[in-house]
């Protein structure tokens, strides 16, 4: 028989049991066990936390999809819903007034059916403001209301007391504290009086031509919600639309994409983790295997066997490594799945298998992209390396290698993210840091020669020996330095991001971040208002505020061109608030052109933001008109502008350059803080000025509090898990170097060396890798987190010294311990004992 | 008189050393008939090694052609010479080169499954090999269990299981003491005989280089006789 018929699987199978002392196979096993239960582990976690932020996201429109309608829903959508596998409800609003003596509010009408709301919570108070609130998940009692605090000010009003709503009586069963779908537009300013659906015909308020909005809420699983949304877009008829939670609060939705973003990186972060280790012990793995392929040559095996049967042996370490990586993974993620249920307080579905398909799919791929092509060079060992390893140098191929693993990290990368911005950025971070460490190690290592030499015997014993081990070990040291380097570089970026992440977030929820809207103020009120509010001791910046309506681009008249009109959308259907201001506020960007600067006064120019510019898909240099109470105002693009709608500031889609609108009458708007103590301020402000309307915006505020907060656990939920992943990765890859350091440490003790000056040794060679690899990662880290911070996150940056020093130290210390836990077994036996073992 | 198991005709091997090229073995001729055995000694450092793993076909001559078993290996690649080198050429090494994982039943069983014999078949053989070198009880001992002379008995075993045409074993006795060394290569010269093996012996060890039917002499790269 030839060696062709025999069957490598066979033959792979066979070695399969008896390679359980193969101590290299191991290891490269273990790396495998734990990179696949890292990434199983965060990306499982990533969806878990993904699926709570949606859920919580859901609250922002008291359902997971929105239809708004202009008239009651039809049977033709209400048979498609119903077929939809999910649930839905109407719910109707209208403007109305209630009035008690000469008292007069205006109030907004919302009528509920008995579901609402679907998601999310309303909080109800049955006391006097400060009295303690309570969460309920459903509409009020028919023949009740639930108002809003400024209702019961404004008509001197109280729990309990009748509300005249039309031409029925309700009782006033509780304040509406917190109503998650509220909103933040100043289309919603008016006041709320929540009541029941079967109430309405009881009002008469409801008839022809009576100016309500009608809409459905629905809720459903995922998928039949996408399903729907695909289903229903078509049906849209004009001033009807669908909106999501992300859709519905900017604020909101922003802080969730961000910490969506950071999910993504602590993906990334586990992949690289992953591909570090696997890469290092994936050469060790390869270079102990070259006798037994020399061995297999000689005794007749072909290059083409010899390569089916490493295929196999790998595959069936894959198998094993990914079958206990995913097992790990699972129990994991179990245990996690219950911290995020409690941190957000919802029950989340059960996991499945193939859920954590994304991390077999990494182990599969890093063994291949890593793993393989090491092995497939070992393969060229020529059989002369039994007689003598002299005979059997044969050149490296490195480069190969290297090239194989980048592609591998950049497709699994971008796979687990699907964030092409945000691949590209930490895979440039990956390949500029390794060659930067690279270039890092020489030097330093060319550095530790020269300070040998100069210090010949003035060093003591033990550093003498650390130092000529580095030298000894030049290349083997700077690939310790890149793996560390590049692993370390991963985890100290997660760090810093989540510092910048958290602090972007804590400024947004700043206590005194604005809480009131103050608008309608006339030009004449402005000087006096702001006296008053001054004289409070509140701070607040006025706006002017014109309305016109947008009526042509570039000279094309909006409706005498349909295509545009349709372009332009609710652009066009509503007025628009037009302002001026000489300064670019702190939450503004400057994508495109200009800020105005002096000699713009006057001049009709103008600045619009980011989402105009697209939907009207104009730049800088086109015109823009509007019509304000008549008058056709024309103004050209200056700048294009980024607003930060998560400050909760007044914003302005369209501003004109200072002193083009002052011939017409402006109106002021303000925001400001207003601490709970000087409620009275505002009331009596109101009071004085009875055209100012005050929006109180706490509510949200609150709500993006909760929100944020249940996102930062979430973040450091993720972030404390790879942390400690990341640490196994690092210890395991430092195993990779073990087996020659106790070959080593054995020899210099048979030839007399103390126990101390090994220790010495291996903490003085251990200390400057880790001091190389940890200092150049923080350099890397800094660099590439304040790129993600401006141009993934969009967020402000922070220079977080005390942080480098923690991390540098933390990480060289985790190194040196580790390198002295390796000498242990070498320490606590005979010579002879561990260098036989060792051989 | 029967054909020549090996035939080697200005075999040379170069190799670069820095900038310029060194010399190991400069127009080796040699030939020798099925069944005999001829040993090479030579100084450490002499070439033995090398000479030893072109005659097998492990390496390849800068110049010159070899024939083994009326085969030209010269004409073959790496994949092809290994291909008819199964089951006709068996080795013994200085440092064993046992497979660490594998117990010594499986070192031995090794060369068997490559060349395509059924495992149950391959197990009979290798132990029977194992009990005819002394070991029966250690057949599930890992090399790291077994001292220098187990281990080279088991490599003997591996060598003559499936009964090679030609043996090469270099320095077989160079990690051995003396005595043991000798009992290893008794039972070596005894499977010889047993299966009419021709043999090709590297040594540095005179005793040893006596026991073969005929010896020659490595140095400055160049083959004498005696």
């Amino acid at each position: 028989m030839t060696a062709e018929r025999i069957s490598a699987f066979r033959l792979a199978w066979r070695q399969l049991g008896r390679s359980r002392r193969d101590g290299a196979g191991w290891i490269l096993l273990i790396a495998l066990v734990v990179a696949v239960a890292a990434v199983g582990a965060v990306s499982q976690m990533t969806d878990r936390v993904r699926s709570a932020m949606v859920r919580q996201g859901a609250a922002t429109i008291a359902a997971d999809l929105k239809l708004e309608l202009r008239a009651p829903l039809d049977d033709e959508r209400s048979t498609r819903l119903d077929a939809a596998g999910v649930q839905h409800h109407s719910l109707t609003v209208f403007p109305s007034v209630v009035s008690r003596e000469e008292e007069i509010t205006l109030v907004s009408v919302k009528a509920v059916g008995d579901g609402y709301p679907m998601r999310g919570t309303l909080t109800l108070r049955r006391g006097p403001p400060g009295s303690p609130t309570e969460t309920v998940r459903h509409a009020p009692e028919p023949g009740t209301a639930w108002v809003a605090q400024r209702i019961l000010d404004a008509q001197q009003l109280d729990v309990g007391d009748e509300l005249s709503l039309g031409d029925t009586q309700l009782t006033i069963a509780a304040v509406l504290a917190v109503e998650p779908d509220r909103g933040s537009g100043f289309a919603n300013i008016a006041p709320r009086v929540l009541i029941r659906q079967a109430d309405v015909a009881a009002t008469g308020l409801l008839g022809p031509g009576s100016r309500a909005s009608y809409a459905e809420l629905i809720a459903g699983p995922p998928e039949a919600i996408t399903t729907l949304r695909a289903d229903l877009e078509p049906t849209l008829a004009a001033g009807e639309r669908l909106q999501t939670p992300a859709e519905s609060n900017r604020a909101l939705s922003r802080a969730l994409e961000r910490a969506d973003v950071f999910l993504d990186l602590a993906a990334l972060v586990a992949v690289v983790l992953a591909g570090v280790a696997i890469a290092l012990t994936a050469r060790q793995h390869a270079e102990s295997r070259l006798d037994e392929i020399a061995l297999l040559k000689t005794l007749g095996a072909a290059r083409g066997l010899i390569a089916r049967l490493l295929a196999w042996q790998l595959a069936f370490v894959g198998a094993i490594g990914i079958g206990l990586g995913l097992g790990v993974a699972a129990v994991t993620q179990l245990g996690i799945s219950r911290l995020i249920a409690r941190a957000f307080e919802i029950e989340l579905p059960a996991t499945s298998w193939l859920a954590l398909w994304p991390a077999a799919a990494t182990g599969a791929i890093l063994l291949a992209g890593f793993a393989w092509p090491a092995l497939a060079q070992a393969r060229a060992t020529p059989p002369a390396r039994v007689l003598a390893r002299s005979l059997a140098e044969h050149g490296s191929r490195a480069r190969l290698i290297y090239a194989a693993a980048l592609v591998s990290v950049v497709a699994l990368a971008a796979a687990a993210t699907r964030d092409l911005t945000l691949t590209a950025w930490v895979v440039a971070a990956t390949v500029g840091g390794t060659a930067l460490l690279w270039g890092a190690a020489l030097l330093m290592l060319a550095g530790v020669e020269r300070v040998r030499q100069r210090l010949g015997h003035r060093a003591g014993p033990g550093l003498r020996l650390g130092l000529a081990a580095l030298s000894r070990r030049r290349n083997a040291s700077a690939l310790q330095i890149v793996a560390f380097g590049i692993g370390l570089t991963m985890l100290f970026m997660l760090v810093i991001v989540r510092g910048d992440l958290l602090a972007g977030w804590q400024a947004d929820i700043a206590a005194d971040a604005p809480n009131r809207f103050l608008i309608n103020i006339t030009r004449q009120q402005q000087p006096q208002v702001a006296d008053r509010l001054e004289a409070a001791g509140l701070e607040a910046d006025f706006y002017p505020l014109v309305r016109g309506r947008l009526t042509a681009v570039d000279g094309t008249a909006i409706a005498d061109d349909a295509e545009l009109a349709e372009q332009a959308g609710e652009l066009t259907r509503r007025e628009l608030n037009l302002s001026w201001i000489e300064n670019l506020k702190a939450d503004n960007r400057i994508v495109a052109g200009q800020w105005f600067d002096a000699a713009d006064t006057g001049q009709p120019k103008m600045s619009i933001d980011t989402s105009v510019a697209e939907r009207l898909d104009v730049d800088v240099g086109d015109s823009l008109t509007f019509d304000i109470t008549g008058t056709p105002i024309t103004a050209t693009i200056e700048s294009i502008r980024e607003i930060d709608w998560s400050s909760l500031q007044a914003n302005f889609y369209v501003l004109f350059s200072p002193g083009v609108l002052d011939e017409f009458a402006a109106t002021y708007i303000t925001s400001l803080y207003v601490p709970d103590d000087a409620h009275g301020t505002i009331a009596a402000l109101v009071r004085e000025f009875s055209n100012i309307s005050v929006i109180d915006i706490a509510a949200i505020l609150d709500q993006l509090t909760t929100l944020i907060e249940r996102l930062s656990v979430a973040i450091e939920l993720v972030f404390g898990f790879t942390l400690a992943a990341g640490l196994v990765v690092l210890l395991a890859a430092m195993q990779a170097s073990r087996a020659e350091r106790l070959r080593e440490a054995a020899l210099l003790r048979a030839l007399g060396a103390r126990s101390r000056w090994l220790r010495q040794a291996t903490i003085a060679e251990c200390l400057l890798i880790g001091l190389c690899a940890a200092l150049m990662a923080a350099v890397i880290a800094q660099a590439t987190s304040i790129v993600l911070a401006v141009w993934v996150f969009d967020l402000g940056y922070a220079w977080r010294p005390h942080l480098w020093l923690i991390a540098i130290g933390v990480a060289t210390a985790v190194i040196a311990v580790s390198g002295l836990l390796s000498l242990r077994d070498v320490l606590r036996q005979p010579a002879w004992t561990s260098l036989r073992a060792a051989d | 008189m029967s054909s020549p198991a090996l035939e080697a005709v200005d075999l040379s091997k170069t190799i670069a050393s820095g900038e310029r090229a060194l010399t190991i073995l400069d127009s080796i001729g040699l030939s020798l008939n099925t069944g005999d055995s001829l040993s090479i000694v030579g100084t450490s450092g002499s070439g033995k090694s090398t000479l030893l793993a072109l005659l097998a076909g492990l390496d390849v001559p800068t110049r010159g052609t070899l024939k083994l078993l009326g085969r030209d290996l010269t004409t073959l690649d790496e994949d092809a010479r290994a291909a008819w080198r199964t089951g006709q050429v068996g080795f013994v090494f200085q440092s064993f080169q046992l497979l660490a994982g594998l117990s010594a039943l499986d070192n031995v069983t090794l060369p068997l499954e490559l060349a395509g014999t059924d495992l149950a078949e391959a197990r009979d053989i290798a132990h029977a090999l194992l009990a005819q070198v002394g070991l029966a009880d250690r057949l599930r001992h890992t090399p790291r269990q077994l001292s220098g002379g187990e281990q080279q008995r088991v490599a003997l075993a591996r060598a003559f299981a499936c009964r090679p045409r030609i043996l090469f074993a270099d320095e077989p006795t160079g990690n051995l003491d003396g005595k043991t060394g000798a009992a290893v290569i008794d039972q070596l010269f005894a499977l010889n005989a047993e299966q009419g093996t021709t043999l090709v012996l590297v040594t540095h060890d005179e005793h040893l280089a006596a026991r073969c039917a005929s010896r020659c002499r490595l140095a400055d790269g160049q083959l004498h006789d005696g």
